[in-house]
């Protein structure tokens, strides 16, 4: 199981595999059928297990 | 999902009651826990109550061990309900003996409160009571002095959680929520 593309490119997973999960204070959520806008509004509310990756300079 | 064949294997041990220590855990301090699969989805019989992924708890929490008088506690799950809405109740009562204080804070901490419980059966299968999205709570507290000599101190507590299914078994080792997440 595995993240959708668009969120693993913008975030890592933190304290969990992707799967099922009861999150306390964010109810049942299926981490590999979120896409970047749910991914992008669970972060807004201070989801704790997604965290944004690092933006390396380019040059 | 398919059927399976349940079989039972001969001579297996399967010694009755559940171990002395319990483990409990504020529902609070959790983070997150797996969610068991659905027989919609499930391929196996056992992914159904199985719960193969350890709960997370939250940074700086951990779960705690309970004292149980042995061979006084009992986990019970129970079908309930009416045809084609039927559920389990699952509930584990247990004898803490004495009028310990910490014990007593305990009933009146977790007295309003939701908890989650791991029971482990003397068999060596961990039942889980209550999760996040239905967790335990304390259905009745009966504590008594005695009143002879031979009578016996402590109090009989029952834990009660509703679910989909008999009470989950926790297969991950306890040991990593024993120690404070960080």
């Amino acid at each position: 199981m595995k993240l959708n593309p668009d969120v693993s490119a913008k975030y890592n997973l933190v304290g969990v595999t992707p799967g099922k999960y009861q999150f306390n204070g964010f109810g049942i959520i299926d981490l590999t059928k979120i896409d970047l806008a749910e991914a992008d509004g669970l972060v807004k509310l201070g989801f704790p297990h997604l965290v944004e990756k690092k933006k390396t300079r380019q040059n | 999902m398919n059927a399976q064949s349940i079989v039972y294997g001969t001579g297996q041990y399967n010694p009755a009651g559940t171990k002395a220590l319990f483990y409990y855990a504020y529902v609070e301090d959790i983070l997150s826990m797996p969610v068991l699969a659905d027989p919609a989805t499930a391929t196996t019989l056992a992914s159904l109550v199985e719960m193969a992924t350890a709960v997370v708890m939250k940074t700086g929490k951990r779960i705690f061990d309970h004292y149980a008088t042995s061979e006084e506690n009992e986990v019970k799950c129970t079908l309930v309900g009416s045809r084609d809405g039927k559920g389990y109740e699952n509930s584990f009562e247990y004898k803490f003996p004495g009028n310990d204080p910490i014990q007593l804070g305990f009933q009146a901490s977790t007295a309003n409160r939701q908890v989650v419980l791991w029971v482990p059966e003397k068999n060596g299968r961990v039942r889980l009571i209550g999760s996040l999205e239905d967790p335990a709570y304390m259905e009745t507290a009966e504590y008594t002095s005695g009143k002879k000599i031979a009578d016996s101190r402590g109090t009989i507590i029952t834990f009660k959680a509703s679910a989909a299914t008999p009470a989950p078994i926790y297969t991950p080792a306890l040991t990593s929520l024993l120690t404070v997440a960080s």
